[in-house]
């Protein structure tokens, strides 16, 4: 039986047959009853005032009848949709629309394969609607209407250089549109979507074609302290299969590019810069693969906001203008409103959880010549020098700047603190002075890295198809006993009724 | 007498000679009849001696008392009372309704061969004794009689007659009509026998009003169906007429049998009112019952006085 999930009008066509045979049937049974007589001589006298009442004026019949209409009703409730026509389980299909995904019809096809499948397999229910999710969260489809018009609507979305994916705010609306029971369905998205939004299940599904294209996943938006403080894209990208690129468009002319090789499904990671220093407000960025399939999208650039940076009174002045010359810090004179600090060591009130960067005074050992380590981003050029200094204590850390004779740190980072031997600051003439200051101050800042967008993936590995609804498979059990009851009903009532005929 | 094997079926001969004890008696024989059993109250060639007057010339010297002449010495006449013959006029409805089953049963039960047994000993015992017995046979058309017989000779002929006789396909029962011409008829005054069920569409008042214009003494003898005071119907039905098919809508429930029961008994007693006083009788023969017992409680001591 496949009556599970029919439109609306369907219901209703089959619920309008149904009650006008059991109408006729009704009429029939109740028709007038022929008996001849002798004569109507004495049935005259009496008939005038005991006119039959068959159609209308007889309250058992149609409460008969009614008791059988709304047994039917029920029993074709159920095989039509166990919850109603109202409440039977729907879905909510979110189609990927962003720019890793084919465009045009392409797109459409794809789609709509899938979601002619899904429909045929197990039906979208009364409030099933199709979502496109891209530049925006677009209803291409409403239960009711055919799937070709969602199709059409969909080929005709905007895709390429649109603003980042909709596919929380879709999400979000398609988990307030449904009731519990309710499933929403996600074709394409990103990768970690949670089994539930808003109690919704949240299922996902495959559209083949969508994981063997060219795909931007996401963008990042990264410090590039080594190539002078500038900032870069990190781009986590799939070229569909084969040979690609990744392009960065920054206008005036100006593009970054880098080759890309993954395979089908898979995703690499990218990072061009460093951007140049003036504006840049958006960005195009381009994945092509070798096969001539293409994706593109248009990145937002957000305005950087100026790292808050308190630096304690007790320092050298340098310390200070240096932090002041940098566009991207911004001096906080309270330390609870600064997201690093650079004090003395010593000093108190250093919350144990802001980053700071820690000048340890005192005399100590001499030290011959400082030199850089592998995890220092600054290619320092710090003077030789020969200076009584103490060198920092030999804890667990990552070593910037070691002497050379002896070996012991000058400058070392552990976790969200820097400390660094005092002396190197004696001379703040020296160029490298500042930018280690500033590399230091910058390598503290634990704000988030900026995610541009969008964030979306080649689909992951294809998954089966999900399921009928279980709550429409719960109520089948219901159905013949709904069945049962009318069909005694019926029985009983037209036993009672041969009955009074005979009587 | 000989049967023929038609009217064997309908009158076994066991069945006439259990009517030979019955006798219809005229109070008042009419004139002008044939010499017959029925006493009359004209003088004639009677043989119950009833006066004597004194002779005139061209007197049946045959009727002279010739005793009292030779007391008297005069000549008188033995007057006797006549022996006549009483007309029977019966009326046979033929109308459809008389060959329908009761309402709400499937099994036949006709009324028109009860009621042709009726005719046929009712017209044995007048005939019997010398009766002068017609039959009219009436639905909404015209039918031929059957004229006068009389002796039990000529009974063969009526039953016969009767044998052939069948309910006319779609006829009307038009008691009315057939009363009110046969009231008309120049016939000899006797005693009418209507054998019929009385459903005249038009009414019990018209029925009434129609006997009364017959100029006879009237026997109605009513053919019923059992239970047809009570007819066992129920429910919504639409009930037909079998001679005029007309049809109508009705809810049967135990008011309207209450009602019917009401409307038939009235009919009834207008009947048994205006047969009673026309010096007749009045007689429900119920077709589920055999006819000689029920048409013997007309004849009490065995006379039906008419």
């Amino acid at each position: 039986m496949s009556l599970l999930g029919l439109p609306a009008w369907a219901y209703a066509a089959g619920l309008a047959g149904l009650a006008a045979a059991l109408l006729g049937l009704h009429l029939l049974r109740i028709r007038l009853r022929r008996q001849t007589v002798d004569s109507l001589l004495f049935f005259r006298q009496v008939g005038a005032v005991h006119k039959p009442r068959v159609l209308l004026g007889r309250p058992s019949r149609w409460l008969s009848f009614a008791l059988g209409m709304a047994l039917l009703a029920a029993a074709w409730t159920a095989f039509a949709g166990p919850r109603g026509a109202d409440g039977a389980p729907s879905r909510v299909v979110l189609v990927d629309a962003t720019a890793q995904a084919p465009a045009g019809s392409a797109r459409s096809a794809a789609v709509l394969r899938a979601v002619e499948a899904l429909a045929a397999d197990a039906g979208l229910g009364p409030r099933g609607r199709i979502v496109a999710f891209g530049p925006g969260a677009v209803t291409i489809w409403s239960a009711g209407e055919p799937l070709a018009r969602g199709a059409e609507r969909l080929a005709a979305l905007p895709d390429r250089g649109t603003a980042s994916s909709r596919i929380w705010a879709a999400l979000g609306e398609a988990a307030r549109s449904l009731r519990p029971g309710d499933e929403i369905l996600v074709l394409g998205g990103p990768p970690d979507l949670p089994d539930r939004i808003d109690g919704i299940p949240l299922l996902r599904a495959a559209v083949e074609d969508l994981s063997a294209a060219p795909a931007i996943v996401s963008v990042r938006l990264t410090d590039t302290p080594e190539a002078g403080g500038g900032r870069a894209l990190r781009i986590e990208a799939g070229s569909g299969g084969g040979p690609g690129a990744v392009r960065v468009e920054l206008g005036a002319g100006e593009a970054l590019a880098a080759d890309i090789d993954t395979a089908a499904g898979a995703t690499a990671v990218v990072e061009l810069g460093p951007l140049p220093d003036r504006a840049l407000p958006a960005l195009e960025i381009l994945v092509t693969h070798g096969g001539g399939a293409s994706a593109r999208t248009r990145i937002d650039i957000p305005e950087a906001r100026p790292l808050r940076v308190h630096v304690g009174a007790d320092l050298p002045p340098a310390v200070a203008l240096a932090v002041e010359a940098d566009p991207r810090l911004e001096p906080a004179a309270d330390l609870a409103a600064a997201e690093v600090a650079v004090v003395l060591a010593g000093s108190g009130g250093l919350p144990p959880e802001l980053p700071a960067l820690i000048v340890e005074p005192g005399q100590g050992e001499r030290i011959r010549q400082p030199r850089r380590t592998a995890a220092c981003p600054l290619p320092l050029g710090l003077r030789d020098r020969v200076r009584p200094a103490a060198a920092l204590h030999a804890e667990p850390g990552e070593v910037w700047v070691e002497d050379a004779a002896s070996g012991a740190a000058l400058v070392r980072r552990s976790g969200i603190r820097i400390q660094i031997v005092g002396w190197l600051l004696d001379d703040p003439t020296h160029r490298d002075v500042p930018a280690l200051i500033l590399a230091a101050v910058h390598a503290l800042d634990a704000r988030p890295p900026v995610v541009v967008g969008p964030l979306a993936a080649p689909l992951p590995a294809p998954v089966a198809a999900p399921a009928a609804l279980a709550a429409r498979a719960d109520a089948w059990p219901w159905i013949p006993v709904l069945l049962l009851c009318a069909l005694l009903a019926l029985c009983t009532d037209a036993w009672l009724h041969h009955r009074s005929r005979i009587a | 007498l000989a049967p023929t094997a038609a009217s064997q079926e309908l009158f076994d001969p066991a069945y006439l000679r259990s009517l030979e004890g019955l006798r219809i008696l005229a109070r008042r024989v009419p004139s002008g009849g044939r010499l017959a059993e029925q006493r009359s109250h004209a003088r004639g060639a009677g043989v119950e001696f009833t006066d004597v007057r004194p002779y005139v010339p061209g007197d049946d010297f045959r009727a002279v008392d010739w005793h009292l002449y030779q007391r008297l010495d005069k000549v008188f006449l033995r007057l006797f009372l006549e022996d006549e013959d009483l007309p029977v006029h019966m009326l046979l409805d033929e109308s459809a309704s008389m060959g329908q089953p009761p309402a709400g049963r499937s099994e036949p039960r006709d009324k028109f061969r009860v009621a042709r047994q009726a005719i046929a000993a009712l017209a044995y015992v007048g005939a019997h004794h010398l009766d002068r017995v017609a039959v009219h046979p009436f639905t909404d058309a015209s039918a031929a009689p059957l004229r006068a017989v009389t002796g039990r000779s000529a009974f063969h002929r009526l039953l016969a007659w009767l044998a052939g006789r069948s309910v006319a396909a779609g006829g009307r029962t038009d008691l009315v009509r057939a009363l009110r011409d046969f009231a008309h008829r120049r016939l000899r005054r006797g005693l009418c026998v209507v054998v019929s069920d009385f459903l005249d569409p038009e009414g019990p008042d018209a029925i009434v009003r129609a006997l009364k214009l017959v100029p006879h003494s009237l026997l109605l003898v009513r053919i019923v169906h059992p239970h047809e005071d009570a007819p066992e119907l129920r429910g919504e039905l639409e009930v037909v007429d079998c001679e005029t098919g007309d049809a109508m809508p009705l809810y049967v429930d135990d008011t309207v049998l209450l009602r019917y029961r009401e409307a038939y008994q009235a009919f009834r007693e207008a009947l048994e009112g205006v047969a009673n006083s026309r010096r007749g009788g009045y007689l429900e023969l119920r077709t589920d019952r055999p006819v000689v017992p029920q048409l013997a409680t007309l004849f009490r001591g065995g006379v039906l006085e008419a």
